[in-house]
């Protein structure tokens, strides 16, 4: 008669190296941004927005922004 | 003392957990802040790693309760049982048995409990500390970056950006007067996600365990004793840590200080209701 192995182990804690080597592996990279300026330009005339005055329209050719 | 063998396991049970508690935190406090640097400033893993060793802790500090039901209170249980049979037969006094009995157990089981307080108090700690830790080597980098030379998109003339904001906002160019957005970038804007909370735990660490101490107080308390510490007690200690917390985070972003009122009793009225049931 076989014995009888159907009783489970206790399962062993992963070590550190398990731990730390899964944290690298399941890292999940949501991409990064740089630092930096940009300037907001009119598609009509390319004209930089001027300050005092908001993203409705273009203040140079009053193209809408959007 | 019959008990003798029980309490000596019991002890030497409780050195082993709290040694092996140190050895692991050791272990993982000598290469998780290197885990940023090998990242380049992704905190995900840094994040993922801690979560897998907090978990392994408190598996361990858990073992301390289930041990103490399982084997050490049925071992006493074990005793009392053959011995009260045996008193009772000789017609002794159970209740000056139980006298003797009750405070050796008592003692044992506090001893469990004492250490697991100690443990989630250092785990804690731990945790605050290797995180700031982390949140330096953040924020340094951060620093290097925004004090990189910035110049406006259009007339190139430079524009200093701002050393303690970590979010976009419009900067307009002195001299050719356009707006320019300005991006701080994923890591500068860590500063605010990542590392901001646990500089400022840090410095109200020991604010924090004065609260923390009061309410596991407060909370092992029965309805059928008197009362030792009260609900305001608790309140007055936790409202000492958040406003030293708050301060905190007021140092590394000032822009906080505009809802720093709001924050604070926030927090208070998040603590009366949930934790203090008021």
């Amino acid at each position: 008669m076989k014995p009888d192995n159907s009783e489970e182990q206790p399962k062993k804690p992963p070590s550190l190296q398990d731990i730390l080597a899964n944290a690298m592996k399941s890292a999940v990279d949501y991409g990064s941004t740089k630092a930096g300026l940009e300037t907001k330009t009119c598609s009509n005339c390319g004209a930089a927005r001027p300050a005092d005055t908001n993203l409705q329209f273009c203040d140079y050719c009053n193209n809408p922004f959007y | 003392m019959p008990y003798t063998q029980i309490l000596e396991r019991w002890d030497a049970f409780l050195a082993n957990i709290e040694s092996r508690f140190h050895e692991q935190l050791r272990q993982a406090g000598a290469v998780l802040p290197s885990l940023l640097d090998l990242q380049d400033f992704n905190t995900s893993g840094f994040a993922t790693a801690w979560q897998g060793i907090e978990s392994q802790m408190k598996d361990l500090i858990a073992k301390v309760d289930d041990t103490w039901q399982d084997k050490v209170s049925p071992a006493f249980d074990e005793i009392k049982d053959r011995e009260e049979a045996a008193i009772e037969e000789a017609e002794g006094d159970l209740e000056a048995y139980h006298e003797r009995f009750y405070p050796i157990m008592n003692a044992a089981q506090d001893k469990g409990r004492n250490l697991q307080h100690q443990l989630d108090k250092e785990l804690h700690r731990y945790q605050v500390i290797t995180f700031a830790e982390a949140g330096r080597k953040l924020s340094a980098r951060a620093r290097e970056i925004l004090s990189g030379g910035f110049s406006c998109s259009q007339c190139k003339a430079p524009l200093p950006v701002q050393q303690q904001f970590f979010r976009s906002y419009y900067h307009t160019c002195d001299y050719c007067q356009t707006v320019n957005t300005f991006e701080p970038g994923t890591i500068a804007r860590n500063v605010e996600h990542f590392a901001m909370h646990p500089l400022a735990e840090e410095v109200a660490l020991t604010e924090f365990f004065a609260y923390w101490d009061i309410e596991s107080k407060y909370r092992s308390q029965r309805d059928d004793e008197p009362e030792e510490v009260s609900a305001e007690e608790v309140l007055a200690l936790y409202k000492i840590y958040v406003e030293k917390y708050l301060r905190a985070r007021i140092a590394i972003i000032p822009d906080y200080q505009q809802q720093y009122e709001k924050d604070l009793e926030g927090k208070l009225e998040h603590l009366r209701k949930w934790t203090l049931n008021r």
